[in-house]
């Protein structure tokens, strides 16, 4: 499990590039916009199973991340004329900085801490994007120009698609990396039995801390690829209902498993496509829908849509 | 003292009652499954929707409507607790900690819970309860205050003070706290632990489904009231999280302090002052204003 | 009824959506058939916004019907298409481009909320496909005018407190002012009108008190306005905190000043009433102002249009007030079509929706699109109601004939 990464690991991440060249003139605006939407909720997700699928911790903050990573590159940009790569970098560390301060003051503490402090700060984020009225626009939302990637402008649904694939396909090596360096190791330990993990010599405060900066600033990554193929941005994006589409996400797909995470986040990200089709009478039904949808997965399928397909083809060997 | 700060802090203790009632429900149900309640505040929308549709329809007066809407509120706690929590530890027994799917599987039910309760037609436009008692206010000091105000917390804390000579002395009740704080010990001891976890969620549906019916009398009921859950967490947080009578005056502290804050650094404040309370509280006193030991994990 | 089948269908749609349609077509108007025209209809019509988005619809959709049982427009039926944005900006981007990629719409109605609308405000200007809001009404999406956006039927917050600001001076004598409100768009944007009126008129704001949307305990707010002791109280408040803030006022017995409701804080009397649980203290001198000719959906002047919605849609026998905002935008579409001719391109339709100009019978003010102009209701009326009757009281004023739109530049 450890160790270098599979040939099917290194594969993944350039299929994806490929697909974003080759694919784009096919497919109509709409289907790149969702497309986008996609890719945007796959980063998330992943960020959001590293340490709750990986390391087994309770965070809701993605969603706050998620904005300070949206506005930091929209602000730096649009009032700084700083170009995108660079205020891409500038989210990430101002994300990583305020995770580690969180973490600092909440990993030490019981379970469930880590949970109400992360909530907290989410709000509380929210309160200041709103209120920052000089710096985010306040609640009057921002206009976007287009992303400035030094050496050209992105314009139009089809280069916005290519640059977010391109984004999706490092995050997703990145993953694959994360999961089998050392600290991926110290994750599972943790998640399995912080004693386990304390007595084999691993810092579990350290770990910790290290995990939530850095799923952290995947969500902040994220934001910034919100940036790319919005041209508006305000608090709204970033209130509470998402955090649960999130959650849901993880949970349908099958927390732990990165393939499982983004099918998770696929589907759900196409969820509403269908619903439109499916419930369009009983669109008001829709609420209680996606409910019904994440207390049946976690109830009745536990490892998600990846646990599934994993019990069948372990069926399958055997009838062989 | 102003008769102004008078009011403000009269007010924030009357809402304050409210949000002990819920703090307690979040309390309890974590000290027996170990994991937040994230519906807590959608009992409390449902219990307050259920008191209305028979005020609306069949204009019942309090004293019937209480107990449907206890016995509502109890039956759906405890069934959320059969059909999702049981198998969610059956499965998890040793293996995992059962907190992340629990937690996931309570924001799911919260939004089921507002989701079913918005298709009824009458919840489209705001609604309010009518007063609890009717009225001209009581003076005192000159300061006015309010019969609804007095009942409300006069409700509250007689639900609290009927839950604390349960929990104290009845054998049931005190089965259920045995079960909370060493299952493994209250099981050999011949208490049936599963059954116990059970009712304790029944009970945490009960209460935070009471305090719907107070809430509906002071505050606009709307299908979104559920987010009331987040001052509530500030309250038990405040409490330390597993410190009963903590989280009680940490509902009444909560309710006052928000309002003080709005009084001396303005209304925009009051807003974001639950969430810097949670904060705040969990970098300087984790273990909750009230003393007891910091439950550092031993790691 | 197969949910399966149906899912099954729906997503192999969505895959076959993914293949058929190919790159933009050549520039053609889309939308557009010798015996049809398209139009793509969206709105909150699940999750917490519903109720702004369900009545309105309907309104919308009954009145298309209608013209189409009449006959259609120069031979040609009105179809359309509904869809669900939740009110959020991003599903309000997928349908606006579904609709303009997939569907081919001519046009769009839709969306009740300014943040899903002024989010496809560079979509639908670079595409070209003009966008009606249904019942948006932010300022952030007509000021300053987009060429392809048209909003504010149920009028902007200038509209409303510029007629609030009006009556409060002119009719209630008010040298001081203080409001209660939250600090959203919609808030500040009153907010911006309420200093514009107070500046030209020399009259004073004492108090701006913050109530947030989702509020507990509005004590100090309403102290703090009590105490700044203003001629007349201003409430830019939606309808929960509203209700809220009534209260406040009965507890404390603030009932002799004057208060002014302005954006939807009543919806209709009706609720409002409701949402006190029928107390009326409250109202001794309470006034409100809205953009219609009635204040329920049975005043005369409204009755027809309900009669229409139940009429074609006969589930929701009593439609909400809100219901009459889907009308008018509805109706300049339907306007635009007739004046475009039988020879019906988009650019004859924007040359045609630029001298729209009529009275729609259900706003208090005529619907107008021009060149320099993309709100098409400007005007309000207050009224005052005491828990029983609606008088009218004033208006309806204009905004831009109280402060010049170049105020605001």
């Amino acid at each position: 499990m450890y160790g270098s990464l599979t040939r099917y690991e290194l594969a993944w991440p350039l299929v994806v590039v490929a697909a974003a060249v080759l694919f784009p003139p096919y497919l109509n605006n709409y289907l790149l916009f969702v497309g986008s939407i996609l890719l945007v909720y796959a980063v998330l997700a992943l960020g959001l199973d590293l340490i709750m699928g990986h390391a087994g911790q309770f965070a809701l903050s993605h969603v706050a991340f998620y904005g300070i990573g949206a506005y930091v590159t929209a602000i730096l940009q649009s009032r700084y004329g700083v170009p995108f790569p660079i205020g891409l970098v500038a989210a990430i560390v101002v994300s990583a900085a305020l995770a580690a301060a969180i973490a600092v003051a909440s990993v030490r503490l019981r379970h469930i801490y880590l949970g109400l402090a992360t909530v907290a700060f989410a709000a509380a984020t929210h309160w200041v994007f709103e209120h920052w009225r000089n710096l985010t626009g306040g609640v009057d939302g921002m206009r976007l120009p287009p992303a400035d990637f030094m050496f050209f402008r992105a314009v139009g649904d089809a280069a916005n698609f290519r640059v977010l694939a391109v984004m999706f396909a490092l995050i997703l090596l990145a993953t694959f990396l994360l999961v089998r360096s050392k600290l991926g190791r110290s994750m599972a330990a943790i998640r399995d039995s912080e004693h386990v993990a304390a007595v084999s010599g691993i810092s579990v405060a350290r770990t910790k801390m290290w995990v939530f900066m850095i799923s952290s600033a995947y969500a902040s990554v994220a934001g910034s690829m919100l940036f790319v193929f919005n041209s508006f941005i305000s608090p709204i994006d970033f209130t509470f209902a998402p955090a649960v589409l999130l959650l849901t996400m993880l949970v349908v797909g099958g927390m732990g498993s990165i393939p499982g995470v983004i099918v998770g986040a696929f589907l759900l990200g196409i969820l509403p496509e269908v619903l439109r089709t499916v419930l369009r009478n009983y669109l008001v039904w829709q609420e209680f829908v996606y409910g019904l949808i994440l207390v049946l997965s976690i109830t009745l399928m536990p490892q998600g849509v990846a646990g599934l397909f994993k019990k069948l083809t372990a069926k399958r060997r055997e009838a062989k | 003292m102003s008769t102004t700060l008078a009011l403000v802090i009269i007010s924030g203790i009357a809402t304050g009652a409210i949000y002990s009632l819920i703090a307690l429900s979040i309390v309890i149900v974590y000290k027996a499954s170990d994991a937040v309640n994230f519906a807590a505040g959608e009992f409390t929308m449902v219990g307050a929707y259920i008191a209305l549709f028979f005020i609306v329809s069949a204009s019942l007066p309090y004293y019937l409507i209480f107990p449907i809407v206890a016995a509502a509120t109890f039956i759906l706690g405890g069934a959320f607790e059969r059909l999702v929590v049981v198998p969610i530890t059956n499965r998890t027994k040793g293996r995992e900690n059962p907190l992340i799917p629990i937690v996931i599987a309570t924001f799911g039910l919260s939004l089921m819970l507002t989701g079913f309760v918005r298709v009824f037609p009458y919840t489209e436009e705001v609604r309010s309860l009518p007063p609890l008692i009717r009225g001209a206010p009581i003076f005192v000091g000159g300061v006015p205050i309010l019969l609804t105000d007095i009942a409300i917390v006069v409700v509250a804390v007689t639900a609290i003070l009927g839950f604390w000579l349960f929990f104290s002395y009845t054998m049931l009740g005190k089965a259920l706290q045995a079960s909370s704080q060493n299952p493994r010990t209250a099981a050999l001891s011949g208490i049936p632990v599963a059954k116990m976890r059970m009712i304790v969620w029944a009970i945490a549906g009960l209460m935070a489904g009471v305090s719907g019916m107070l809430v509906g009398p002071k505050l606009a009921l709307t299908p979104n009231l559920g987010g009331i859950i987040m001052i509530a967490i500030a309250a038990a947080v405040i409490g330390g999280f597993s410190n009963l009578p903590g989280s009680i005056l940490g509902g009444f502290i909560v309710g006052v302090v928000q309002n003080l804050i709005g009084y001396f650094f303005g209304s925009t404040t009051i807003a974001v002052a639950p969430f810097l309370i949670i904060m705040v509280v969990l970098l300087f006193r984790p273990q909750g204003l009230f003393g007891g030991p910091v439950h550092v994990k031993k790691v | 009824m197969g949910i399966i089948s149906q899912t099954i269908r729906a997503v192999g749609g969505f895959a076959i959506a993914a293949v058929m349609a190919g790159p933009a077509a050549a520039q053609t108007t889309t939308g557009v058939t010798d015996d049809e025209i398209l139009i793509g209809i969206f709105a909150p019509l699940s999750g917490a916004l519903t109720a702004y988005g369900t009545d309105p619809t309907n309104a919308a959709r009954a009145w298309f019907n209608d013209v189409n049982e009449k006959g259609g427009i120069h031979g040609r039926q009105i179809r359309y298409i509904v869809e669900d944005d939740k009110c959020t900006p991003a599903e309000a981007g997928a349908i606006a481009r579904k609709f303009i990629n997939v569907d081919r719409v001519f046009a769009m109605l839709g969306g009740s909320c300014s943040g899903a609308t002024v989010s496809i405000q560079e979509l639908v200007n670079q595409e070209q496909i003009p966008h009606f809001m249904l019942n948006a009404s932010g300022d952030a999406g007509v000021y300053p005018p987009t060429k392809y956006q048209f909003g504010a039927a149920p009028g902007t917050q200038r509209a409303t407190l510029a007629a609030v600001m009006s009556y409060a001076i002119d009719d209630l004598g008010a040298k001081t002012v203080g409001v209660l409100g939250p600090e959203d768009e919609m808030g500040t944007a009153a907010l911006r009108m309420i200093h514009a009126v107070a500046e030209k008129r020399g009259v004073e704001v004492v108090a701006n008190e913050i109530v947030p949307n989702n509020a507990t305990d509005v004590t100090v707010p309403v102290l703090n306005v009590q105490s700044a002791n203003p001629d007349v109280i201003i409430l830019t408040t939606y309808a929960p905190p509203t209700t809220l803030v009534m209260k406040k006022i009965v507890e404390f017995g603030l009932v002799d000043k004057p208060i002014i409701s302005a954006i939807q804080g009543v919806s209709s009397t009706d609720a409002f009433l409701a949402s006190l649980d029928g107390d009326t203290t409250g109202l001794k001198n309470f006034y409100y102002a809205h953009p219609l000719v009635g204040e329920t959906m049975d005043d005369p002047g409204l009755k027809p249009f309900k009669d229409l919605m139940v009429k074609h849609f006969p589930d929701r026998p009593n439609p909400g007030i809100m219901g009459a905002y889907g009308f008018p935008h509805a109706m300049a579409i339907v306007h635009a079509l007739e004046a475009a001719g039988p020879g019906l391109t988009r650019e004859k339709f924007m040359e045609a929706i630029e001298k729209t100009n009529f009275e729609s019978g259900v706003m208090a003010a005529p619907t107008v699109f021009n060149p320099e102009r993309r709100d098409s209701l400007r005007g309000q009326v207050i009224v005052k109601f005491d828990g029983e009757t609606v008088t009218h009281a004033g208006g309806p004023y204009l905004w831009d004939e109280i402060v010049d739109p170049s105020y605001f530049d």
